[in-house]
């Protein structure tokens, strides 16, 4: 690995100071992807920033409308954390497939996010529920919506100067809920084939409203507007979620890799939809 | 002068400080500044988990982890598990439940299920397996493990020890007992090859051509050589012309590129500097000048005539050709009522054992060469250096150190223990060089693809009349062990089943990828794929039960094989019935709903090869005892290697009960080419049985000598001396009686060492007279049968096991706790090798998996329970009865799991691996179909 310089402010002003300072920084969090690229030469640093020791970024706190998760929790502090049981049963169980134990003790859920991935799992759920992301400069701080933050693979719409702090995840109305299905090659520590994440506020079996988001067919998470428009105001039935999940089909833009065709990833956007939708409005049965 | 960070860590208790640079991973400062090398380094990249340390308590990876980024933090390692000399309850489990083998995962895995149990102590199975499903391990299957954290409270009383000793009965053989290594596996104490590190020792790198076929104009190194830190360059030219390989008809690799590079990562130049992030930037300046030449990388392309030739010695890329012929297949297919012919394709797949390929050379005083070494064959790696490096076989010392798994990968001198002995000649230094993860893609010569074409002709009542096999053998640049995996895909397939009439073609193609080698199972999984799947469609198209037809054909005890191979012992039957009653599998077969099935697959392999690799009139397996002068301990000496499949523990144990010692007493010395006498070393599955009859031999000897000694002092004839429970009495007169260690020591005072040596080589005049009979015999053979259960999802293709029933017929087992975990090992490893792995290669020969995470490899999660049997048998030849398993065991999973996919859902998939994508087309295929046929 080439060497670099390391700072390690104590304070978010101090690191947002640094950032400032020192273009071309990198941030370090869990680093257990920047220290891959690193090794790689895919990023190069001269400086790298530790955010390990700035206290605001670990913390996950109710607020009145809505859940702000430190950017530098790690997965394993959300799947602990009782505020997340309570709200956000769904990130649990992305946490289950996710990664390694090893990794989900390393990996933040603000490093998921910025390292953009196009395979990465928080984005997708995220968008789904409609989060916002909280970045922080030496000169502000604004908020973007999930949606837009990833802009391709690898790439955000972060500034260099810019620290992401926290995620502002809204809470759901009392009959909404999500849902995340990836599908992976084997059973643990695999990264996504294909990933699909539906939001859903029920009336009965009757959608009030929907989301659906797909992920690992596209350079950045894909938001299956039409595929949304179609279950909203209607009942749920199984031909209506068939429908859904073609126009889901329709929305992917994958590629063909090591872990797949894009043909096949296409085909499991269509199941993977159907699966999420059916077990949120508690169909069992074979698809199709 | 890159700048240093002083940092505090407290390791294990301890607080050190420490001066380290940005860069440096915790993986690094543990092993290297603080010399704790319980933590291995595995893949480099956080995808194996080697490297878990605990971090305030919890597991991380150490090698994506910056050592400053540990600044203040507690760090837990293997080394601090065990207090004040007490065992953790959970490495004693680890012992007592045989969840080792080669060791190298266990200091992740111990520390990744002690964060799980300190959160959890009583996590059900699936938590367990979810709590380790970061840590691989290659050897074990994770049965045994899992079984140790689930009874880990077990051994929570400090006075519960696992059993280390053994019983102070002297009866071993048949028991149970814990490994001779696991104590110092299970506390990080092993040394493995990179866990050595030698006073002004030196690092190399070999630099790895970009090309998959190239000439080489010109090598520029001027520049890397005024890199501060680098010590020597060593390029084509610099190093000798002898051509080198595994079977002398075969010599035909360089140990870097003389005029041109073959594949893409072909070895170029090597590089000796301080430290290997300077190797690295040296091997950067290096400039080469390539005409890059027309590649192949197909085989039915390379034998085209028109195709680039890869190595002017072989006309076509053909570098082996085999046309055998037993009986009259032609007659036999005109006698059959059903014949059937298909193509099955294999895949190309990797030991991938957990630890990297490493070697530290070191030239001494007298000029003399010490190589340290991590491979299955410390004598056939001093026979090639003796060969390259042209001074005598004498004058080399090849230690194998512990072994983090070989699965034949390891079965032959690498480009390591040549260079690094090079380099260290150069420089005057030791230099230690290791692959990284990527380079055991390009370096270390994985399974050959077989592409088979099987004919098999069958009697309405199932009885085989014929069978004609043809492999094309896909082999990569050069030769290896390409020959012998060649003939033995044809020569194992005839002694599962009598076949009466066998005809085989086999191909073995030189590409411009990676060279291939030997793998467990060497040459027989993907014929064996093929004939297991044809035997099963053949009993369901004229309506037999699978089981039963493998039971009409089954090979029987003591027969010539149509290809005139020996088989003595033989219980497949008992294995067929074994697993047919204890998977239920007359309840489930052809009746379980869509999407789930059953499966059957049988197998077996040589106990070790009949016929050294290169012409040799030595005894194939050696071993010398040493008895210690106060008569103590009994030390045995063996050139054969544990590599984590247990030899150690087996020799140890037939020298135990041969001399009628506790094997308490029995310390072993192995691989290492200097103390121990000749051994061929592991492969082929050869040394329970080879190497346990030396070592009994040896141990014969010694008896003869104490029974002369007994016999004296107890004043009785010596046929009425009996050794047993470390006792000598008279059997007529057992009150009469002396301690084993009182007459061994008796022994010394009068006359001097008392040491036993012992030899082994099979029976003469093995196998028929025709061209290539000497592949595939043996002095034994192990019969093994395998039941799978699957579900298939049928909207997305993806196979889930669900269980394993196998039962296997290895003669009597010389340790059944070691037996069981072969076969767990065996399992889960086709497990993934049937479904998930597969090297990819891009239009160019470059590989595009290279590494843990898109070249899969099963996790904890994805092996099933594994039900494992033994059926009584006993094999002559064998020491104690006993023959091979680990790699008879391997070869019924594919045709198993192959055969419950094709019960789930009807279709055969004949492609390897059996992907979700490959299911889903047929299944996809099929629907379209039956819709035409509907319409």
């Amino acid at each position: 690995m080439a060497e670099f310089t390391y700072h390690r402010p104590a304070r978010l002003t101090e690191a947002g100071d640094l950032m400032a300072t020192l273009p071309g920084a990198r941030l370090l969090a869990g680093g257990t992807d920047l220290l891959n690229d690193l090794d790689a030469g895919l990023v190069s640093a001269q400086h790298v920033i530790s955010l390990r020791d700035i206290p605001e970024l670990g913390s996950i706190t109710e607020r009145a409308d809505s859940i702000a998760v430190g950017a530098g929790c790690t997965i394993a502090a959300i799947e602990a954390s009782p505020v997340i049981h309570k709200y956000f049963p769904e990130l649990l169980s992305v946490g289950l497939v996710f990664a390694t134990p090893q990794v989900k003790h390393r990996a933040t859920l603000g490093g998921n996010i910025c390292s953009a991935v196009a395979c990465g799992d928080f984005p997708v759920i995220l968008t789904a529920l409609q989060a916002e992301v909280t970045l922080y400069s030496a000169e502000g701080t604004r908020s973007v919506p999930m949606r837009e933050f990833p802009l391709a693979n690898r790439k955000t719409c972060r500034r260099d100067s810019e620290i992401l702090t926290e995620i502002i995840i809204p809470k759901k109305p009392p009959a909404a809920l999500a849902r995340y299905e990836k599908f992976r090659r084997r059973a643990a520590g695999s990264l996504a084939v294909a990933s699909v994440a539906v939001y859903l506020d029920l009336d009965g079996t009757r959608c009030r409203q929907a989301r659906i988001v797909l992920g690992a067919v596209a350079p950045s998470p894909v938001n299956a507007v039409e595929a949304a428009a179609l279950l909203q105001q209607k009942d749920l039935t199984p031909e209506v979620i068939r429908q859904a999940a073609d126009l889901a089909r329709k929305a992917a833009r994958p590629i063909t890799d090591v872990r797949a065709t894009a043909e096949y990833r296409r085909e499991l956007i269509f199941v993977l939809t159907q699966r999420a939708l059916r077990a949120m409005v508690g169909y069992h049965g074979e698809i199709r | 002068m890159s700048r240093h960070y002083l940092i505090e860590l407290t390791v294990n208790g301890d607080l050190h400080s420490v001066a380290v640079r940005a860069s440096d991973t915790l993986l690094k400062v543990l092993r290297d500044d603080l010399g704790l090398t319980g933590a291995k380094s595995g893949c480099g990249v956080g995808d194996c988990g080697a490297c878990t340390v605990l971090l305030n308590g919890s597991p991380v990876n150490s090698c994506i982890f910056l050592a400053v980024e540990a600044d203040k933090q507690e760090i837990t390692t293997i080394e601090g598990l065990s207090q004040n000399g007490q065992l953790h309850p959970l490495q004693k489990a680890f012992i007592a439940r045989g969840s080792i083998q080669c060791g190298f995962c266990t200091p992740g895995m111990v520390l990744t299920a002690k964060a799980l149990i300190d959160k959890n102590p009583e996590p059900s199975e699936e938590e367990i397996r979810q709590g380790l499903s970061g840590t691989l391990c290659r050897c074990t299957g994770y049965t045994k493990i899992v079984e140790a954290v689930q009874h880990w409270q077990e051994y929570k009383d400090p006075a519960v020890r696992p059993n280390l000793t053994g019983a102070i009965s002297s009866a071993s053989v048949g028991k149970r007992l814990p490994r001779k290594d696991s104590l110092e596996k299970v506390t990080g104490r092993a040394k493995y090859t990179d866990d050595i590190q030698l006073p002004n020792m030196l690092h190399g790198a070999i630099l790895r051509s970009p090309l998959a076929h190239a000439e080489i104009l010109s090598i520029d190194t001027s520049k890397a050589r005024v890199l501060p830190g680098v010590k020597a360059i060593l390029t084509g030219k610099d190093v000798p012309d002898t051509p080198y390989g595994v079977s002398p008809a075969r010599y035909d690799e360089h140990i870097l590129a003389k005029t041109k590079v073959c594949h893409w990562g072909d070895r170029v130049a090597a590089v000796a500097a301080v430290d290997e992030d300077t190797c690295r930037r040296a091997l950067d300046l290096i400039e080469v000048e390539y005409k890059e030449l027309p590649a192949v990388f197909d085989p039915m392309e390379a034998m085209a005539d028109d195709a680039p030739l890869i190595l002017e010695r072989y006309p076509n890329n053909i570098n082996t050709r085999v046309d055998w012929n037993f009986g009259d297949t032609e007659q036999g297919f005109a006698d059959a009522d059903l014949v059937v012919e298909d193509i099955f394709t294999g895949n190309k797949t990797h030991q991938s054992p957990m630890e990297p390929h490493c070697a530290v050379s070191e030239w001494d005083s007298q000029n003399r060469l010490t190589v340290y070494t991590s491979t299955q064959v410390v004598h056939y790696v001093r026979h090639q250096l003796s060969r390259l490096l042209e001074i005598p076989e004498g004058d080399i010392r090849v230690i194998g150190t512990h072994c983090g798994g070989g699965f034949g990968g390891k079965a032959e001198v690498n480009p390591l223990e040549i260079c690094s002995a090079l380099l260290a000649r150069e420089t005057g230094r030791p230099v230690k060089m290791r692959f990284s993860r990527s380079d055991m893609f390009y370096h270390g010569r994985g399974r050959h693809k077989q592409t088979v074409t099987m004919k098999i002709g069958m009697k309405r009542d199932g009885t085989l009349t014929s069978v004609r096999q043809k492999s094309i053998v896909e082999g990569g640049a050069y030769s290896s062990f390409g020959i012998i995996a060649t003939y033995y895909s044809g020569s194992m397939v005839p002694t599962l089943y009598k076949i009466p009439n066998y005809k085989y073609d086999g191909y073995r193609v030189n590409t411009n990828l990676p060279a291939c080698g030997a793998m467990r199972g060497h040459g027989c999984p993907h014929p064996r794929f093929a004939f297991e799947s044809l035997l099963t469609r053949m009993a369901k198209e004229l309506g037999l039960d699978p089981i039963d037809v493998r039971i009409k054909n089954a090979m029987t005890p003591n027969t010539k094989t149509i290809n005139e191979l020996d088989v003595g012992s033989c219980e497949l039957v008992a294995c067929l019935e074994k697993v047919r009653r204890e998977s239920g599998w007359d309840e489930k077969w052809g009746k379980l709903p869509f999407g789930k099935g059953i499966g059957i697959g049988c197998g077996g392999f040589a106990s070790g090869a009949g016929y050294p690799i290169y012409r040799s009139k030595f005894p194939h397996s050696n071993a010398v005892i040493k008895v210690s002068e106060d008569g103590h301990t009994v030390i045995l000496y063996t050139g054969e290697a544990d590599i984590g499949q247990g030899a150690a523990t087996v020799l140890s144990q037939i020298v135990a009960e041969t001399l009628g010692i506790s094997y308490e007493r029995i310390k072993i010395v192995y691989a290492d080419t200097d103390s121990t006498p000749l051994g061929f070393g592991a492969y082929s599955s050869r040394v329970t049985l080879m190497g346990g009859n030396a070592c009994k031999m040896a141990a014969e000897k010694i008896n003869m000598l104490i029974r002369e000694t007994a016999a004296e002092l107890l004043e009785i004839p010596g046929d009425r001396v009996k050794m047993q429970d470390d006792l000598v009495f008279d059997e007529a007169n057992p009150g009469s009686v002396l301690p084993w260690p009182e007459v061994a020591a008796h022994f010394f005072a009068s006359q001097g060492p008392l040491l036993g040596q012992g030899h082994y080589s099979p029976p003469e005049g093995l196998g028929g007279k025709f061209k290539g009979a000497t592949v595939g015999t043996s002095p034994a053979y192990s019969y093994t049968a395998c039941v799978c259960e699957v579900d298939v999802d049928v909207e997305t293709g993806l196979v889930t096991v669900t269980s394993f029933t196998d039962a296997h017929d290895l003669g009597t087992p010389i340790n059944p706790m070691g037996v069981e975990g072969q076969a767990e090992g065996a399992i889960a490893m086709m497990l993934g090798e049937t479904l998930l792995e597969e090297v990819v290669f891009d239009k160019k020969g470059q590989i595009l998996n290279p590494n843990l995470h898109d070249y899969v490899l099963a996790t904890a999660m994805d092996v099933p329970p594994i039900h494992s049997f033994v059926v009584d048998s006993y094999e002559p030849r064998g020491p104690f009865g006993a023959k091979e398993v680990g790699e008879g065991a391997t070869l019924p999973v594919i045709g198993a799991i192959a055969n419950a996919i094709y019960d789930a859902i009807g279709i055969q998939i004949k492609e390897l691996p059996i992907t979700p994508a490959k299911i889903l087309r047929e299944l996809q295929n099929a629907r379209r179909a039956k819709n035409r046929t509907n319409q």
